[in-house]
């Protein structure tokens, strides 16, 4: 062997050595800073069973605690941290009512990126699925449980990208996907209202047809309100992202940029006189479309971007009336549906 | 040195005699009789490529599995373990997009300066090597965000030296190939860098530290293949080097290569983005989304595949002919947009003529821009050939996204196809030597 060569082969001796001998750890020592155990553990539900806890008020939300990321966890209203069980299903987002759910899923282990919205049993058995676009965003179900709505990121993957979403409504008696949101006659003034740009997201149903959104274009962000049976939209207002109607529909919840455009903070729409008030109790950062606890309170997740993941997840409460400081809810949570 | 551009440009010794038919079909059946023929032209293939060319090939392969490992596994990471947002990310890119052609223009003009090729593409790989070792650091979305730029500004400093060391490691009459061999081996990389994610995350699901590792393991690999293999071309005493900025200015002054950057940019101008064909695949074909990510394994595939035979093809039969021709498959990609096809026919086509496209640009247009450049400037200028290239894609999106909001999405795709048909056209009037008096004459500097 040439010297050059003899010392290359060295070298690359040496990078194999190494990454054998840290492969050779790594899969004797599981936990890393990411990962989550592949398998859940019952231990936290012992005594509570599915059945049980359905009978009562209560929620679903995605587990963000390190024995059990990301699996859907059933939790009574009255004591959500103790009366709990984890389910081995896992979902990205997901929306649940007493007919089932949704659940945006994503395949770790598939070699392309593999979306799938998951119309879920009661059961929480798997109905029928249907491929998404991209990375899960939102999921809604409409009131009576008639549609199903999700919203996914289509390039936020992909190098030469900028912000790009895509909006569907599923109708959930034949598991079809309808044509998603851009493929709606929008109105603004009574005028058509088009644009290439045009980005839907964050849907909330006031009733069993009826729901509103946020239409993105050209840097500025409306509240719609649409109707999925004539599949129109009307633009309502300006400056209004992820709304969220409270279950009286009296209030939309939604965010709103603050003076740092990274910044969005919740305010509150009354929709009897269309005044707004930022919901001033909630000064942090929140990303989240808010669930209703009930007609006067607002749950939704606050990421804490400076924790490990089952640090940083966590879900808050805040009253929209009394001004009182927000309460933690649930430690390690996101994306929950409460069920009344 | 004395080698004028005619030669180079028409190695293969055509008809000089530009015929009105040559004008309007500027593309002929000449490359595909030339091909199937196969024994015209073989005398000019009997030299095998020299070492530089393979190590160059090796480098890449092995840095691009690092690169697309992390790139492949970083979206994953950071969406769902950290939180951050999809938008965030898309920001991120955009802006570097910017920085990474200022460093292209920056690691060309070192090299130059400093005559040491090897050195300063060595430093760009190692650069994005030791990214390696902060992403196995990183905590936090900003952490990963920062060394994914200084990846990418490595990237851009690697990329004129690379070039350079490629073009003066062939004899011109072999260049095309050269790169082609090169462009072969660097899209197998990228190929191969998702599966190596996909097997690691199989073996250990969630643990990303472990293909940073392995990464930088690839990456490391590659900047020694570099360092022990390839070598800077002999010296020529006869051209000075090009030390100082009014050397650059010189030869930004230069004629011929205006003439080459305005035709790079304009020919970048009449370039849709793979992601815009995709988008409009998807509505006018109905392509189910899970498809999609078929269309970014399958592209690269077909480049793979293309990238030698079109090399060869453009060094025995014409450079020039060769670029227009890889510009007029994208063209055609518009129209298949266009058509009423079936779904498989439309999917099938549209990654062929995209494959073909960066097979018979990519490498040919740094082939065709080495021969017209002086040597002492071979780093710099075809850095600004790659980044003036890009900038015209980045204004034909632009214009492709205004057409497309003012009308329709066919109109739109008709309108486009038709400025770049007029913008191809004009391309190809500018190179051909018949118009275009000063890149018929010799390539070297003007004052030396």
């Amino acid at each position: 062997m040439r010297p050059p060569t003899r010392n290359f082969v060295l070298f690359a001796s040496l990078c194999g050595a190494s990454v054998a001998a840290y492969f050779w750890f790594a899969l004797r020592m599981p936990e890393s800073k990411y990962t989550p155990p592949p398998e859940a553990s019952n231990a936290a539900g012992a005594g509570f069973s599915v059945e049980v806890l359905r009978r009562a008020p209560h929620l679903y939300y995605r587990s963000a605690r390190k024995d059990e990321f990301g699996k859907v966890v059933i939790a009574a209203l009255a004591a959500p941290e103790e009366a709990r069980v984890v389910t081995q299903v896992s979902c990205e987002r997901l929306y649940m009512d007493r007919r089932g759910g949704l659940c945006l899923a994503y395949d770790r282990g598939a070699l392309v990126p593999n979306f799938r919205a998951h119309l879920l049993t009661p059961e929480l058995t798997t109905s029928s699925t249907l491929p998404t676009a991209g990375f899960p965003s939102r999921a809604r179900l409409s009131r009576n449980g008639s549609y199903a709505a999700i919203t996914v990121f289509t390039t936020g993957d992909s190098y030469d990208s900028d912000f790009s979403t895509r909006t569907n409504l599923i109708d959930r008696s034949t598991a079809q996907a309808m044509p998603d949101l851009e493929q709606y006659t929008v109105l603004k003034d009574d005028q058509v209202f088009k644009h290439v740009d045009f980005n839907f997201w964050g849907v909330t149903f006031f009733d069993d047809t009826h729901f509103y959104a946020t239409l993105g274009t050209r840097e500025r962000t409306y509240l719609v309100t649409g109707d999925a049976s004539t599949r129109t939209l009307r633009v309502l207002r300006e400056d209004i992202e992820c709304p969220s109607v409270s279950p009286d529909g009296k209030h939309i919840a939604f965010k709103r940029r603050a003076a740092n455009p990274a910044v969005t903070h919740l305010h509150v729409l009354d929709t009897q006189t269309w005044n707004e008030a930022p919901l001033t109790a909630e000064t942090r950062h929140v990303d989240d479309q808010v669930e209703w606890l009930d007609d006067t309170h607002v749950l939704y997740a606050v990421v804490d971007p400076g924790k490990t993941p089952e640090a940083a997840l966590n879900l808050w409460l805040t009253s929209i009336t009394d001004g009182g400081p927000p309460r933690l809810f649930v430690r390690g949570a996101t994306s929950p549906s409460i069920v009344r | 040195m004395n080698t004028t551009i005619d030669t180079i440009l028409e190695p293969a010794s055509l008809p000089r005699k530009l015929s009105l038919t040559r004008i309007v079909y500027p593309i002929s059946l000449k490359p595909l009789l030339v091909l199937l023929r196969g024994g015209a032209a073989r005398r000019h293939t009997t030299t095998a490529l020299s070492a530089n060319v393979w190590a160059l090939g090796m480098t890449s392969l092995l840095t691009d599995v690092s690169t697309e490992m992390v790139t492949s596994a970083l979206p994953l990471l950071l969406v769902f373990h950290l939180h951050a947002s999809p938008a965030a990310l898309g920001a991120v890119d955009a802006l570097q997009q910017g920085a990474v052609g200022l460093a292209r223009l920056l690691g060309g003009l070192q090299a130059d300066a400093s005559r040491n090729y090897k050195r300063t593409a060595a430093a760009g790989y190692l650069l994005s090597a030791l990214c390696r070792v902060g992403f196995i650091l990183s905590t936090l979305p900003a952490h990963f965000a920062l060394f994914l730029s200084v990846d990418r500004l490595g990237k851009g400093i690697r990329t004129g030296p690379r070039d350079a060391l490629l073009a003066l490691s062939a004899p011109p009459e072999q260049q095309a190939r050269a790169f082609g061999v090169h462009r072969t081996l660097d899209t197998a990389g990228a190929m191969l860098g998702p599966l190596v994610t996909y097997l690691v995350l199989r073996v250990l699901p969630g643990n990303y530290t472990s293909i940073f590792v392995l990464s930088l393991a690839f990456a490391a690999l590659g900047v020694g293949v570099l360092l022990t293999y390839a070598t800077d071309p002999a010296e020529s005493p006869a051209e000075p080097s090009l030390s100082a900025r009014g050397d650059l200015v010189r030869l930004l002054s230069d004629r011929r290569v205006r003439r080459l950057a305005l035709v790079a940019t304009l020919l970048g101008v009449t370039a849709l983005g793979d992601h815009v064909l995709y988008v409009l695949l998807q509505r006018r074909f109905g392509l189910a989304p899970d498809m999609l990510p078929l269309l970014y394994v399958a592209t690269p595939a077909a480049y793979m595949v293309l990238a030698y035979p079109v090399g060869w093809l453009a060094d025995n039969y014409s450079r020039r002919q060769v670029l227009c021709l890889g510009y007029c498959a994208l063209l055609c990609a518009y129209l298949v947009t266009l058509l009423e096809l079936p779904l498989w026919l439309g999917v099938g086509s549209m990654v062929t003529l995209l494959g073909l496209h960066y097979a018979a640009t990519d490498g040919v247009l740094m082939a065709l821009g080495s021969a017209c450049l002086p040597r002492a400037a071979q780093a710099t200028g075809l850095a600004a050939l790659a980044t003036t290239n890009s900038l015209g894609r980045l204004i034909g999106s632009l214009a492709f996204g205004l057409l497309w909001s003012r009308t329709s999405e066919v109109m739109a795709v008709v309108l486009f196809a038709l400025g770049a048909a007029i913008g191809i056209a004009v391309c190809f009037w500018l190179l051909s030597h018949r118009f275009s008096p000063a890149l018929s004459g010799s390539c070297a500097p003007p004052n030396s």
